[in-house]
């Protein structure tokens, strides 16, 4: 019996084949628009939550207690090489990065400006966040003495620095005396995240921890963590040993991201229902006139004693192959649009500076993930069923021998 | 005859009709609403920067933008104050002196941006007087005293009455420092601007810099700042070729193509749920002209030729897209006009995106007669495209074909 059904669903699909292609074509479109849309606004998303992680915060960041109210040298963590020794113990920390900053102002012998010296360990950075590939001009180095330091490409802009010129820092050091310093430098960055690119030159941790006064000191202690799970038990972790320090996740310290994603999820999520409730209603308009035009061909089985089940089997089945159809062809196409955004990306370069003010890469990458696809399915398969109740509550309504008598509904 | 012909059919078809009116009706009404609220908030975004500190437009030396040096100082102040105070289209303006510098409270120091004005000129110019949270504004005689940034004062952990001390450089590239008293504490909502921010009154910090009838720029607002092109560019024609007048569209360059971007964003995200729309629309009408197929073939054969089916089949769409599109214009536009008097408010949204340039939990939206009236014909041309495709496909039977169609 069921095949029956599903042999005339398939034949009346075609029965008017320009009515099921525009219904089609309707699903391929909003299917492939609302992936490529999806995986677009995650991509960008995720771009500023890595460079955030990669750049600044790892999965975890330890900070003297205070120091993220009040950043000065009162709060900074104290005998690092322990908390060294500590972190090295934990499996699932896979590297860390220590740094040492003060802000101050940065000047040439031209202009000056506010700005933050961020003291570092080249090779920590290179396996925290592969720093060493945010380097636009000059070397990952600080030069041959040690001596050299990284400037934000956005810095660089607005100072007119050039690799091989020199910049002063001048700051408070640790006992409060006001000292400069000065740095040739050795590359310019661009991590995408602009807080580091427009305010921070970071130079050695040497050279920064001799200059403020302080040794076995430093301002951060940021974690990289192997598995995303283990994120939260490692974080309590820390909590007991290091009881006087604030172990923040990346979350916690850019609570804006978390809501961004938040916000986008929730977009997508709306949309998708927008969208296939309309979708739906253009369904229903084929399968209700569909309906209309066979109902003496739909009497006719029912007097003859086929079971409405049957029937309702048939109508089902036409719009599910309307919609299987169309979101076959409709995640297809929005694959391959996913696919080269991901790849080749979008170049929005002419947009640069509005979207770099924001920390957006100027060429966008989309996200892939396998949920996309289920979560269309769910948004297909229910606009078809929707589509159906009111065909079917038609047909469930119908006296078959007044029909065939040629009475109205 | 035809336009009575499809009014009867709107009538009899009422499914499609009804269908047809609510989503054109809906889509309009979405559409010019969420043009407003995005315009609205973008406008919000750039009009805090202008207003609050930027200025509508600036002159400054040719380079001033690029360097922003002391190599690119305007070195006559008076020739420029000149030509500006003659100029009719100008309703305020006020030269400023901005340098960085480093500001030490305690054993807290912060490299800041300290900008000299003219404390009287700028009430006119800008919000930094209305944005006192604490203390006073700065007056013309002040001499040892300076208005900081509430996230600033913050930072370096003083308040008013707190003593501060200035290290810089002066024009002649000397070490210029000096001692100065918190005066007055500002909040303007723009964090980076509140944290970095500082000024003292202009004469003063000239015999500190040195730069006494100099200046980094003059800021001027206009008496119609909406045609703002055309005075920038008046002005321009006034000024010394050396110098340049610059409008806040290229002040703000960088804000004002992110807000672009978001646009772009903006209509590609509606644009599905348009694209979608003109679908159903569409289906309904090709669903509703083919149950009709035998009446239209009816009336072939009694002599009407395609154009008039094509003509009767059109007002119909032209008839219903009409009413909907006025009915949502309506109500859309109500709603823009609406919000802009009335804003929304968002609780909590300035705190979350202080980084965006957000400074207020309300959000108007924004009411423009054009926006409005494209919003509505974008929504008015979908419908009518939507009918092409099924009038074509019915335009190709013959008479007797569609009379005879099953």
């Amino acid at each position: 019996m069921y095949k029956i059904a599903h042999h005339l669903a398939w034949l009346n699909l075609w029965r008017r084949k320009a009515r099921s292609l525009l219904v089609i074509l309707m699903i391929i479109m909003s299917l492939s628009g609302l992936l490529a849309l999806q995986g677009l606004y995650d991509g960008m998303i995720t771009h500023l939550i890595n460079t955030t992680i990669r750049s600044d915060s790892g999965e975890i960041s330890l900070y003297a207690k205070e120091y993220r109210l009040d950043k000065s040298l009162d709060h900074i963590l104290s005998h690092v090489s322990q908390v060294e020794e500590e972190l090295s113990r934990i499996k699932e920390i896979s590297t860390y990065s220590v740094r040492l900053e003060q802000e101050g102002l940065i000047a040439t012998a031209h202009k000056s400006l506010g700005g933050t010296l961020k003291g570092i360990s080249l090779e920590n950075e290179k396996s925290f966040g592969r720093f060493d590939t945010f380097i636009t001009k000059g070397t990952y180095s600080f030069g041959r003495k040690n001596k050299g330091a990284l400037v934000g490409s956005a810095l660089a802009d607005k100072l007119h620095l050039k690799v091989g010129n020199r910049l002063i820092f001048t700051a408070q050091d640790a006992n409060g005396e006001i000292n400069a310093i000065s740095f040739r430098i050795s590359g310019i960055f661009k991590t995408g995240n602009p807080s580091l690119d427009e305010n921070t030159v970071f130079v050695s941790m040497e050279n920064i921890s001799q200059f403020l006064g302080l040794t076995e000191s430093a301002t951060q202690i940021a974690l990289r963590i192997k598995e995303a799970d283990s994120i939260k038990k490692v974080q309590k972790e820390l909590q007991i040993l290091f009881p006087y320090a604030d172990i923040l996740r990346w979350d916690e310290l850019y609570p804006l991201l978390i809501q961004m994603r938040d916000i986008m999820d929730i977009f997508n999520l709306t949309s998708y229902a927008i969208v296939f409730i309309i979708a739906a209603l253009g369904i229903f308009g084929v399968i209700l006139v569909s309906v209309l035009e066979r109902i003496r061909e739909f009497s006719i089985m029912l007097a003859i004693g086929t079971p409405y089940k049957m029937v309702r089997t048939q109508i089902l089945l036409e719009a599910s192959f309307l919609g299987l159809i169309g979101y076959i062809a409709g995640t297809f196409l929005g694959w391959i649009l996913l696919i080269y955004m991901a790849t080749a990306g979008i170049d929005l370069r002419s947009f640069k500076a509005g979207l770099e003010l924001y920390g957006y890469s100027a060429i966008m990458y989309a996200d892939i993930h396998f949920y996309y696809f289920f979560q269309a399915f769910f948004a297909v398969f229910f606009a078809t069923l929707l589509s159906v109740l009111w065909p079917l509550h038609i047909l469930k309504r119908i006296k078959p021998i007044q029909i065939i008598q040629g009475k109205m509904l | 005859m035809l336009l009575s012909l499809a009014f009867k059919n709107i009538t009899k078809s009422k499914g499609r009709s009804v269908t047809t009116i609510l989503l054109s009706t809906i889509a309009t009404i979405f559409f010019i609403a969420y043009v407003a609220l995005m315009d609205g908030s973008h406008q919000q975004i750039i009009k805090n920067s202008v207003e609050i500190y930027t200025g509508y437009a600036h002159v400054n030396l040719k380079g001033y933008r690029e360097e922003s040096d002391y190599g690119h100082l305007i070195e006559d102040a008076n020739i420029i104050d000149s030509i500006l105070k003659n100029e009719r289209a100008i309703k305020a303006y006020a030269p400023r002196f901005e340098t960085y510098a480093l500001l030490s409270a305690g054993e807290t120091s912060v490299g800041s941006m300290i900008t000299g004005i003219i404390p009287s000129a700028e009430k006119r110019l800008s919000k930094l007087e209305s944005s006192l949270v604490r203390g006073r504004y700065l007056d013309n005689h002040d001499t040892h005293a300076i208005y900081l940034g509430n996230e600033l004062a913050k930072r370096l952990k003083v308040d008013i009455g707190s003593q501060i001390s200035l290290v810089g450089s002066s024009i002649d590239y000397s070490i210029a420092a000096d001692l100065f008293t918190v005066k007055g504490i500002f909040k303007t909502g723009l964090f980076d601007f509140d944290a970095q921010s500082a000024f003292v009154n202009k004469p003063y910090l000239d015999t500190i810099m040195l730069s006494d009838n100099k200046a980094s720029y003059f800021t001027l607002t206009f008496h119609d700042n909406d045609h703002i092109d055309r005075a920038t560019t008046a002005l321009q024609h006034k000024l010394p070729s050396a110098y340049e007048a610059v409008n806040w569209k290229n002040l703000l360059s960088a804000l004002v193509q992110a807000m672009l971007v978001d646009s772009i964003f903006g209509y590609i995200s509606i644009s599905i749920f348009f694209l979608v729309i003109f679908f159903v629309i569409m289906i309904f009408s090709y669903v509703n002209i083919y149950t009709r197929i035998r009446e239209i073939g009816l009336l072939r054969a009694l002599g009407l030729t395609s154009k008039d089916i094509f003509g009767m089949l059109f007002a119909e769409i032209l008839l219903l897209a009409t009413f909907s599109i006025v009915i949502g214009t309506i109500i859309g536009a109500s709603i823009a006009y609406y919000y802009e008097l009335h804003p929304i408010v968002i609780s909590g949204i300035a705190e979350t995106y202080r980084e965006y340039g957000v400074v207020s939990d309300e959000i108007p939206t924004h009411f423009d007669f054009f926006t409005i009236a494209w919003n509505a014909l974008t929504i008015f041309v979908l419908n009518l495209a939507s009918i092409i495709y099924p009038v074509s496909q019915i335009n190709k039977l013959t008479a007797m074909e569609a009379i005879r169609y099953v």
